[in-house]
């Protein structure tokens, strides 16, 4: 994993993100001036735009928004910031999936980088999300941070994220699970992708600290 | 001391009836009736709505003399399979449409495969993804008023068509179109010839055209009467819908089978173009093949945390004593099956979405945690009460 804070100029927060081929630059502005459709009267409006690596956005961007809305709402201190607006725009770079077949691991590299770039903003956060991507093969091993080919020969495709609150992951924000599988292979995934997810918290909060101490 | 009660206005509290409540304060209303050990819509926390299901009847066929179903001559484009689903107070109307779109990408595993349908027997089981299909659906929430597809129908197409896909319920090979050939015997007569015998299969294979097309599916999904999330619906309906279809079957006239012909563009380059014209049979059609351990149905379960301080009994209990509310008053959380109302839509943030088969395993589990925390019992709870909902909607299924 790869990750640059900071990259665009223009904007509050930004981040550039990359995990074996897939690439995306997320981008942060806020909290602004909404447009009045969008304001609420109590808490912080989101907007989320993915900009696929090929091509116009389509109802499969949509698809990805709706999730990464859902995973990154409840990480923000929304009711700080009454009548605002926080702007996420995510470009992706680099899919390093089949985009016919897969958007796993899309999503995880846009909820990861989100999580950086609002970090860089600094708008005030509750905790952060961090996520990954699980498969599990025809022979029933589990493949963290799969290729393309995991992807397509796998029984079943997971993505996973936590919510992290005092640098332990306290909640699940969001299973995404397709293909062919058991009760037990759902708590397996999960088991795994905590371990997972810490060990990711934990280079989040290196690279905080050594871009904090470079400052 | 006097001046003080002159002061004192009296405050009386302000009631609403419940049906106004529900709509100013819709977290307030629910937490007030789970409470009481019921929903808004007056059902248990764990009972789901009923649900009616048919399938078939929007589909234009005609009945024969011989009692035989049959497409009517002018189908082609017609539905090819439906499902009228009602839970609750929703409907959910699912038609089923096809076209033929020629096969241009073959890939090495069909030319492999060509002769040699024992091989894909033994390989139906393989996972690889690139060997399935899936319908392209369209989602339509009726709310009374035009204008742009909106972002939910938007994430419902497409989840419907990811879950479709990698559910591997239908492969590439059983849309695969199989023409017949139409023949004028020496009579003068017209005959159509189906590969089903071997006899058959000789005849089509000594006149097959080079090309090969497969059906392409559309499913047009439409909700009418929304009151709460539609995706478990729309699931369960296209998984009816697509139990019905009936595939037209397709020839060609041994004339056109092998026909070439010289076109000219403005006039520099001769390109030999084949045409073929391919029909759809009015009388003959043939059932989907699904695979059948794939079929699975869809549940939605919410889970919130029950609020101690909009507890109707602790309020009456403690009418006018100025207790700390916290103390001793433990949170409780509890599963909701089936989210429906707009109370339980708003106020629900937690949910859980599982697509189960009858036996038990999953092809789509989806859990959004924004709210209440999901524990280890609640996802247990959930997942026992899929299985269940899922072979009681594949008995409504099998029954129509």
């Amino acid at each position: 994993m790869n990750t640059r804070t900071g990259y665009l100029e223009n904007v509050d927060g930004s981040c550039l993100y990359s995990l074996n081929s897939t690439k995306v630059i997320a981008a942060v502005t806020g909290p602004v001036e909404p447009k009045a459709r969008q304001e609420l009267p109590t808490q912080l409006a989101l907007e989320i735009n993915i900009r696929p690596a090929c091509g116009v956005p389509t109802t499969r961007e949509v698809n990805i928004q709706d999730k990464v809305r859902a995973v990154i709402t409840p990480t923000l201190a929304l009711y700080k910031y009454p009548r605002q607006l926080c702007q996420i725009t995510l470009q992706l770079l680099q899919a390093g999936e089949t985009e016919s077949y897969f958007h796993e691991l899309e999503l995880v590299a846009c909820v990861n980088s989100t999580t950086y770039a609002l970090v860089d903003s600094g708008i005030a956060l509750k905790g952060i999300a961090l996520g990954t991507t699980i498969v599990i093969t025809e022979g029933n091993k589990l493949i963290t941070e799969p290729t393309d080919e995991n992807l397509k020969n796998a029984k079943s495709t997971h993505v996973v994220v936590y919510m992290i609150e005092n640098s332990k992951p306290t909640n699940l924000l969001l299973m995404d699970s397709y293909g062919d599988f058991d009760q037990n292979d759902v708590f397996k995934v999960l088991e795994q992708s905590e371990i997972k997810i810490n060990e990711l918290n934990k280079n989040f909060r290196e690279y905080m600290k050594t871009k904090l101490n470079n400052l | 001391m006097t001046d003080v009660e002159e002061s004192t206005v009296e405050v009386h509290p302000v009631s609403f009836p419940p049906e106004i409540l529900a709509r100013i304060s819709p977290d307030l209303s629910l937490q007030r009736h789970l409470s009481l050990g019921f929903r808004p819509s007056s059902r248990g926390f764990e009972e789901f709505r009923d649900i009616t299901i048919n399938t078939g009847d929007v589909t234009r066929r005609i009945q024969s003399d011989d009692n035989s179903v049959k497409i009517p001559p002018n189908n082609g484009k017609q539905g090819l399979g439906s499902c009228v689903l009602k839970q609750g107070d929703v409907f959910v109307i699912t038609q089923i449409t096809g076209g033929i779109i020629e096969d241009i990408t073959l890939s090495k595993n069909d030319m492999e495969l060509e002769d040699d349908t024992e091989l894909l027997e033994i390989t139906k089981e393989h996972s690889d993804i690139t060997k399935y299909s899936s319908v392209y659906p369209v989602v339509e929430i009726n709310r009374g008023r035009m204008g742009a597809c909106t972002d939910e129908e938007m994430t419902i197409s497409q989840r419907l068509y990811d879950s479709l896909l990698h559910s591997h319920i239908l492969t590439q090979d059983v849309l695969r179109v199989e023409p017949g050939v139409r023949i004028t015997n020496e009579d003068g007569s017209v005959s159509i010839i189906y590969p089903d015998t071997k006899e058959n299969k000789e005849i089509t294979n000594a006149l097959k055209p080079k090309k090969k097309w497969s059906y392409v599916l559309y499913a047009k999904i439409e909700v009418f009467g929304r009151t709460g999330p539609v995706y478990d619906m729309c699931w369960n309906s296209l998984i009816a819908a697509l139990q019905s279809v009936k595939l037209p079957r397709t020839f060609i006239d041994e004339r056109a089978t092998d026909l070439k012909m010289t076109v000219r563009a403005r006039g520099r380059n001769a390109v030999v173009m084949e045409t073929y014209n391919l029909l759809c049979d009015p009388n003959e059609s043939t059932n989907l093949q699904l695979r059948e351990n794939s079929i699975s149905y869809a549940s939605t379960y919410g889970i919130i945390d029950l609020d101690p301080e909009a507890d109707i009994t602790n309020l009456e209990n403690n009418d006018d004593v100025d207790e700390p509310m916290d103390e001793g008053l433990e949170t409780k959380t509890v599963l909701l099956a089936d989210i429906d109302g707009e109370a339980e839509e708003t106020s629900i943030k937690s949910t859980i979405s599982i697509t189960a088969c009858p036996n038990g395993r999953f092809k789509q589990f989806s859990v959004v945690g924004g709210g209440a925390k999901i524990t280890k019992e609640l996802l247990m709870r959930s997942i026992t009460l899929s299985k269940q909902r899922s072979r009681d909607i594949t008995l409504k299924v099998q029954t129509v």
